[in-house]
């Protein structure tokens, strides 16, 4: 086997894993969002009623929309949190920044499901949450506000997806070199000019990668959705999730992941584009 | 009067990395700080900008301590080793930085960057990014950005390190150039001696967290005071010699006056000749010896001729202009060599024991 021949095997080994884990299943639904049901049978067609019926209907286009503003307000709490709490992990020195580090992107490697129910639990009617609440006299009595509404999904969202935020942040505050903070400072500015003037700006690059990670994963999230946010929390991925399920209609379905992936992939896009002008 | 440090030392945890140093530093010199790499040029300077708090000792500015002044309130400005541009921001924007802090109108601090930026020729750069500039460029740029806040002391650590050797020869000029006609005081670190004798007023010499010398150029070249300073700036000849009672030089070559500024109490010191103070030919009120070739070798410039002294074990190298006709010695050949007693520095052993 001469080494062209090997390299090329090799390479396509490693093409393969991707494309056969994401490109296929992609392409399957993309192909299966022309398709039909009729009684009850999914029959393969070339038909554009799906997407029709996602135009047409606008409770689909209320929940898209609305699918898309939690995530977006996913994102900016995820961003009013993380931003702060990285800057004052970057902010401390020695062993404790890491080990702080550490634990707080912990959370990433546990379940998805011992997550939410912990979130659930906090936020429930004999949560700690409430508890806390009582206890400090804030409120008279325990509330329901914090459980199976919308409310519930942006905060159990929001928290399950802060190491998201926080890591890339924290990265990019990492790659600025100390002495710029220090020419800041010996150019006659304070701490609070420093930060304005020269970390802010260049961290943004990992505060938007944050930000769109929280998003797009939110995007993409139907469970959390489902367990925390009762029925008037109906996301956009709950209405796809349905179809394979109790709608049984795989082809629309398919037609409306078709259209969130696109979405999703529109502002990934958008973002790559902004990035690549700004510099 | 402006600046002095005052026993100024720093520790990180039990190890000592600067030994308590006094030093006073006028308004408008050009002060170097020499040394070694992990002689404590750095701590010395960041103590000063204060980046790094000293563990003893004072700083003064005019007579005023600086301890509880932070960094933004000093008068200093500091050339950073990586220039510390801010990449975010053009040229004129990161000259124009700690004007703009000042609280300085725009139009005031357009007219104060195009002129610091005329200053180190770049006065058509404004717009540019750091990311577009040449090495030399962005040196520049970080040069105008700490004068342009006329600060009463520049701080450089190494800023020409990071050039090639061409650019560094003419950034060296155009640095004291520079000062001179700014008239600002410049506290410059360099571990290139060849750079620090060409640029500073006065230099001063450490070694491994302590002052060996302070003096200018010539001084230190010519009047080594220390083992250290001797054989680490320039090249030089060193062998034992003895103090007399009458304060004499006795040389294994013979002995001369009492030198400048040599106590008389007899003792064993150190004499430092420097290659090119030999020469090959008679001069008045020098010391006079045969010597054996052990080996020459051209240098362009020069040759090198290595030579065996009577009485003295370690070889001597001579630096000998070479002509274009001329045979030089073959090895094994006598030759006479004479050296003026003016011209051979005597080092205190004691110093050199210094703890
Ligand atoms: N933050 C620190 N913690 C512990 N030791 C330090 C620290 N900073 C510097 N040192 C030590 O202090 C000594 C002096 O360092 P300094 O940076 O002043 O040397 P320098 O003369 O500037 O050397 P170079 O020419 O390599 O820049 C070194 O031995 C260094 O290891
Ligand atoms: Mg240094």
């Amino acid at each position: 086997m001469t080494s062209r021949t090997s390299r090329l095997l090799l390479f396509a080994l490693a093409a393969s894993v991707p494309l056969l884990l994401v490109v296929l299943p992609i392409g399957n639904f993309f192909v299966m969002s022309f398709w039909r049901v009729s009684d009850n049978v999914i029959v393969p067609d070339a038909t554009l009623a799906n997407y029709a019926g996602f135009l047409e209907n606008d409770a689909y286009w209320r929940t898209f929309l609305f699918t898309i503003g939690l995530c977006a307000a996913v994102a900016g709490i995820g961003i009013a949190i993380g931003y702060p709490v990285s800057y004052f992990i970057w902010r401390l020195r020695g062993r404790i920044k890491y080990l702080l580090l550490l634990l707080l992107i912990l959370p990433l490697f546990m379940s998805y499901i011992v997550k939410i129910y912990t979130m659930r639990s906090i936020l429930g009617l004999n949560g700690f949450l409430n508890k806390f609440l009582v206890f400090t006299g804030i409120l008279d009595q325990p509330s329901t506000l914090f459980l199976y509404n919308r409310t519930a999904i942006l905060i159990t969202m929001a928290t399950i997806l802060l190491p998201f935020v926080i890591l890339p942040i924290f990265l990019t505050l990492e790659r600025i070199p100390k002495s710029l903070t220090q020419a800041s400072a010996d150019l006659g500015a304070g701490a609070g000019t420093t930060f304005w003037r020269v970390v802010l700006p260049l961290s943004l690059p990992g505060t938007a990668a944050g930000a769109l990670f929280t998003f797009v994963l939110a995007l993409g999230d139907y469970i959390t959705p489902q367990m925390v946010g009762g029925p008037n929390g109906f996301t956009f991925g709950r209405v796809i999730w349905s179809q394979f399920g109790l709608a049984y209609n795989w082809p629309f379905g398919a037609a409306l992941a078709v259209i969130m992936f696109l979405f999703a992939l529109a502002v990934i896009g958008l973002a790559a584009f902004m990035a690549a002008r700004q510099r | 009067m402006a600046l002095q440090l005052e026993a100024l030392s720093k520790s990180y945890g039990t190890v000592e990395v600067l030994r308590p140093i006094d030093l006073e530093i006028k308004d408008g010199e050009f002060l170097t700080l020499l040394g070694p790499s992990g002689s404590g040029k750095t701590t010395i300077l960041r103590m000063i900008g204060g980046f790094t708090q000293p563990s003893g000792g004072r700083i003064l500015l005019d007579g005023q301590d600086l301890a509880r002044v932070p960094t933004n309130k000093r008068p200093f400005n500091t050339v950073f080793q990586d220039y510390a541009l801010f990449p975010h921001m053009s040229v004129a924007k990161n000259v124009g930085y700690g004007l703009s802090i000042r609280r300085m109108p725009k139009d005031e601090i357009a007219r104060a960057v195009q002129e610091a930026l005329d200053t180190v020729g770049l006065g058509s750069f404004h717009d540019r990014s750091p990311a577009e500039l040449s090495g030399g460029q962005r040196q520049r740029v970080a040069l105008a950005r700490a004068i342009v806040c006329r600060p009463r002391i520049v701080l450089l650590d190494e800023p020409l390190s990071a050039l090639d050797a061409a650019l560094r020869r003419q950034m060296q000029g155009f640095l004291k150039d520079l000062q001179r006609q700014i008239g600002t005081t410049f506290l410059f670190v360099t571990h290139d001696q060849q750079e620090a004798l060409t640029m500073s007023d006065r230099m001063v010499v450490m070694n491994v967290g302590s002052v060996e010398q302070i003096g200018s150029p010539k001084d230190i070249y010519y009047r080594p005071r220390t083992r250290f300073v001797a054989s680490f700036i320039g090249d030089n000849n060193l062998c034992e010699a003895d103090i007399d009672a009458d304060g004499r030089l006795v040389t294994p070559m013979g002995a001369t006056a009492r030198p400048d500024g040599v106590e008389a109490a007899p003792r064993r010191v150190l004499m430092a000749v420097r290659p090119e103070l030999i020469s090959l030919s008679p001069r008045d009120n020098a010391l006079e010896t045969e010597a054996e070739v052990l080996s020459v070798e051209f240098a362009g410039a020069g040759s090198d001729m290595t030579l065996r002294l009577p009485g003295i074990e370690t070889p001597f190298t001579a630096r000998i202009t070479s002509e274009p006709g001329q045979t030089p010695p073959a090895p094994g050949a006598r030759q006479s060599i004479w050296i003026r007693r003016d011209d051979i520095a005597v080092v205190e052993k004691a110093a050199e024991q210094a703890p």
